[in-house]
């Protein structure tokens, strides 16, 4: 390999190559990492183990390419089909997972943490957290902002007996998701417009 | 080569594993690359048929259910495949991961609902095939089963996106209820 290469480069020294290739190397993997980082999508396959034990389980999964694909087909001269395309125009994914169980205590802290932890990543910021003791519902919004303004958004909502995570890819603000309620799997988080989150998710679609 | 060139050799390939597999996989899914066939409605019903030893239901009436589902939605619904199971133990804490991993990458998950604790289970799979997309759902409840492939045309699909538990259960129903 070494041979191959000065002959290719004949007039570079070994260590010049072997410091352009370090270098290469060093660039192609940042810019992996950065394409990693630049996925605002979760991992929700922790909570798969909880699906036996619920009495309900609702997962959607709805990627870019059928947004685009779906939107390009709604026509803008239609009132209600050019609001439903403004809506999802910047949409970059939909991902829904919901459980409700029969009993309290199923799912711990634990996972719950294994969302939130992949929320500790840059970009990620928590901007809404809704405890309510005496119905005992939580809901904690966080937003994920970049150079390009909010890449996406993530609804934790959990009850004794129920946990929604809600994914959101590309722009998405709380107005947007108010309106999106209902829709696309995503559950009634009974937002008032204007971004404040009420309740917990009820499933009325 | 001497020892110091090898340390440098090391060092490249190491860094070059790393950023290989830091790389992110684009394209094919990992997941699912078991099926024999693309065709997913075949590969089901025969998954259905090995998992839980029956066959499907042959009958004169599935015509009239293929009928049924063209008149109730003439525009919407094309090359319907149905298939129906009755009589067979269905009760399965989960069909998901064996339905996923006899599917091609090809097949994306949309919607999978499992509800009252295993009674009722409904997969809902959409791939794209040239201008149109295909639906292939599958819903289990304990004693019975079907297994339906549709074809949409791109002007569907938003209604899909939108309320993919709905339409999933209104076409399971219609076709379900013509085979009757």
């Amino acid at each position: 390999m070494i041979q191959l290469r000065t002959k290719i480069f004949p007039s570079a020294s070994l260590k010049t190559l072997y410091l352009q290739s370090l270098l290469t190397v060093f660039f192609v993997t940042l810019s992996a990492t950065a394409q990693t980082n630049d996925n605002a999508r979760l991992q929700m396959v922790a909570l798969d183990h909880l699906a036996p034990r619920a009495a309900e389980v609702v997962d959607i999964q709805i990627d870019e390419r059928l947004l685009q694909v779906a939107t390009k087909y709604l026509s803008g001269s239609e009132p209600d089909e050019a609001r439903v395309r403004e809506l999802v125009a910047g949409l970059k994914g939909i991902y829904v997972k919901s459980f409700e169980f029969g009993e309290e205590g199923v799912y711990t802290e634990a996972d719950l943490n294994s969302v939130r932890a992949q929320l500790r990543a840059p970009g990620w910021s928590r901007i809404i957290e809704v405890r309510s003791r005496r119905e005992e519902e939580n809901v904690e919004i966080y937003v994920r902002t970049g150079a390009e303004g909010i890449t996406g958004l993530t609804v934790i909502s959990f009850a004794p007996r129920e946990l929604t995570v809600i994914n959101i890819l590309g722009a998405i603000d709380l107005d947007k998701l108010s309106r999106l309620q209902g829709q696309f799997g995503i559950p009634q988080l009974e937002l008032e417009r204007g971004g404040r989150a009420a309740k917990p998710p009820s499933r009325k679609n | 080569m001497t020892k110091q060139h090898q340390a440098y050799m090391l060092l490249l390939v190491a860094m070059l594993i790393c950023a290989v597999t830091r790389l992110p996989v684009r394209g094919n899914n990992t997941n699912g690359s078991g099926g024999s066939s693309d065709d997913g409605f075949n590969t089901i019903v025969k998954l259905m048929e090995t998992q839980f030893h029956t066959k499907r239901k042959r009958s004169r009436l599935m015509g009239l259910a293929k009928l049924g589902v063209r008149i109730a939605r003439p525009r919407d619904v094309r090359n319907f495949k149905l298939a129906i199971f009755e009589e067979a133990d269905f009760s399965t804490s989960d069909f998901g991961t064996p339905l996923r991993a006899a599917l091609k990458a090809e097949w994306r998950p949309l919607a999978q609902v499992r509800a009252r604790e295993g009674a009722e289970q409904t997969y809902t799979y959409l791939k794209e095939d040239g201008k149109n997309f295909k639906i292939l759902i599958v819903n289990i409840e304990p004693r019975e089963a079907t297994v339906l492939e549709v074809e949409i045309p791109p002007e569907r699909l938003f209604e899909w996106l939108q309320n993919p538990q709905k339409e999933s259960q209104s076409l399971t129903d219609e076709s379900g209820d013509e085979s009757k």
